[in-house]
């Protein structure tokens, strides 16, 4: 017979695992170090093209003073400020990509919490239905 | 006027309830098919991609891809109708878009919408409704959005003015186009400006939705309208505005009552989805329509419970003005804080009750015979979800095959 409550709960379960559940049992693959690291790498490799194409357009623009002064440009100042504006750039994106991760992980992981007292009542549904035909038969329910 | 507005709400839930999915489907299909026929507009460079049927089968995928692959289909387009005017410049306007991309667009998240929305709302002037939206339903970070919607609006007029026909022939024609395509991005300081607004919106209406006060909807809406304003006419001030004083306001009052309309729905609709899942024990297969219940009213009658009736009086402007005068004056920092303190604590007292409610049922339970208390499990950490499959199939049939029940079988079966 179907057992009206547990279809109750298995319809939460499901819509929750349907819905936003889904991107948080996803996220809940990674350790939160594992995912912030995930993230962190997206952001280097993002940035990182970004820079590069940023430097490629800037270098086009100026193109007409580059060829002009080629003898003259102090080639290792304009390294050094590139590798100062990139890393500048980096951090700002790996700090916001880290605060933005940990909260986004901790946030998640407190609607999972919900879902695994969810489960826990489900287990005891199946205890139950367990016990039922033991009980009838005379056995002790084990644990 | 409440009971009426109440029961047309009631009335608009039932509708979505019933025809959400094709609701959902026909606005995507529109958003889809009106992207498409706004970039195919403003550049218009190819007469083949101009043809109905194509704008139709745009509209039709978009209407079943998900956002974020929609912008990347319009972007496509953009710069295909960018390359049959001028090659190089498609390649020019592809890395500002990996740019763009790279840096502020890929935070857009859900809110990736609002890339296009800006460029298609603009001729409607209606684009201020954008940055409301967001300032009403996101976080600040979706000023990236906003910020890459209006870029890309203004990259379109750029590109329709460096295109001029001409034949590029040498490296020097090339640098000449690039050069003027950026000058009249980064010389159009209206750009920064009204992206600057949007932004500053954004946060403030954020903000001030954190706060919890009366009508504090009704007031964020209204404050980001008169901001919209104030913002474009001290902007006006400084670099000559493309739009007019009087359009901004005319703008800005439709857009802040759109808000309010879909402000008002957004709170009706939210939670009201039909949802139809399918799952299955070791016994069925459960095809079970979930429908939400809806508020105590009733077509002409509102039913209101005490504590409502209560909170209702607390919440009135003579309550709030009083209670605005007892407060020991803070910062609104030290408020908000203090906000987010209470919030954190009257969560905290809910979930207490809620798991002493939990655990007065199982006792109830184990007192009329159900079988012990489940003891705390080492499966049930979250990090093992493996617990899952077994509870809703492999567990109770491996447990029955066997005869056999211990405590730590659940790890054992599914590893």
């Amino acid at each position: 017979m179907v057992n009206n409550r547990k279809v109750r709960l298995m319809t939460k379960l499901a819509m929750y695992e349907a819905g936003t559940g889904k991107e948080d049992i996803k996220l809940n693959r990674y350790f939160r170090r594992d995912y912030l690291r995930s993230r962190m790498l997206n952001s280097f490799v993002a940035t990182t093209v970004g820079f590069v194409c940023l430097v490629g357009l800037i270098a086009l623009y100026e193109m007409e003073y580059i060829v002009g002064n080629a003898v003259s440009l102090d080639y290792m100042m304009l390294l050094k400020r590139c590798i100062a504006v990139y890393i500048v750039l980096l951090a700002i994106d790996e700090m916001t990509s880290l605060v933005y991760g940990m909260l986004h992980y901790n946030r998640s992981r407190n609607k999972l919490a919900k879902y695994f007292r969810m489960l826990r009542r489900m287990r005891a549904f199946y205890a139950e239905e367990e016990a039922e035909p033991a009980g009838r038969e005379g056995k002790t329910h084990v644990k | 006027m409440l009971s009426n507005l109440m029961a047309f709400r009631n009335v608009a839930r039932k509708a979505f309830q019933k025809y959400q999915f094709i609701i959902e489907t026909v606005f995507k299909f529109i958003i889809s098919f009106a992207a498409y026929d706004r970039i195919v507009h403003e550049l218009n460079y190819n007469a083949t991609l101009s043809k109905f049927i194509l704008k139709l089968g745009f509209g039709l995928v978009g209407a079943v891809l998900p956002p974020i692959i929609t912008i990347l289909l319009c972007v496509c387009v953009a710069l295909f109708e960018v390359f049959s005017g001028s090659p190089i410049m498609a390649v020019l306007c592809f890395a500002v878009f990996v740019v763009l991309f790279c840096f502020a667009a890929r935070f857009s998240g859900k809110f990736a919408y609002a890339i296009v929305a800006i460029p298609l709302l603009v001729p409607l002037n209606l684009h201020y409704i954008v940055p409301l939206l967001l300032g009403m339903t996101a976080t600040p970070l979706a000023i990236f959005p906003a910020a890459v919607g209006v870029i890309t609006y203004y990259i379109f007029g750029a590109v329709n003015n460096s295109i001029t026909g001409d034949k590029i022939t040498s490296f020097d024609d090339m640098l000449a186009l690039y050069v003027r395509f950026i000058n009249d991005i980064f010389a159009n300081k209206e750009m920064f400006y009204v992206a600057g607004i949007f932004a500053f919106i954004i946060v403030v209406m954020w903000a001030l939705r954190k706060i919890r006060f009366d009508y504090s909807f009704e007031i964020t809406i209204a404050i980001g309208g008169l901001l919209m304003v104030i913002g474009h006419l001290i902007a006006g001030l400084y670099v000559p505005m493309s739009i007019s004083v009087g359009h901004v306001i005319l703008g800005s009052i439709f857009s802040v009552i759109l808000v309010y309309i879909v402000q008002f729905f957004r709170i009706v609709l939210n939670y009201s989805g039909c949802e139809t899942v399918r799952f299955e024990d070791d016994d069925y297969y459960y095809y079970v329509q979930a429908v939400p219940k809806l508020d105590k009213v009733v077509l002409g009658e509102v039913v209101v419970s005490e504590e409502a009736k209560e909170a209702a009086k607390e919440r009135t402007p003579k309550a709030f003005f009083k209670r605005l005068a007892e407060a020991p004056k803070k910062s609104l920092f030290a408020r908000m804080m203090e906000q987010s303190e209470l919030e954190k604590k009257e969560f905290e007292e809910k979930a207490k009750a809620h798991d002493a409610e939990e655990n007065a049922a199982e006792d109830a339970e184990a007192e009329n015979g159900s079988p012990e208390e489940d003891e705390e499990d080492p499966d049930l950490d979250p990090t093992k979800m493996s617990v899952y499959k077994a509870v809703f199939s492999g567990l109770a049939k491996k447990r029955r095959q066997t005869g056999t029940n211990t405590g730590n079988d659940n790890n054992n079966d599914n590893e």
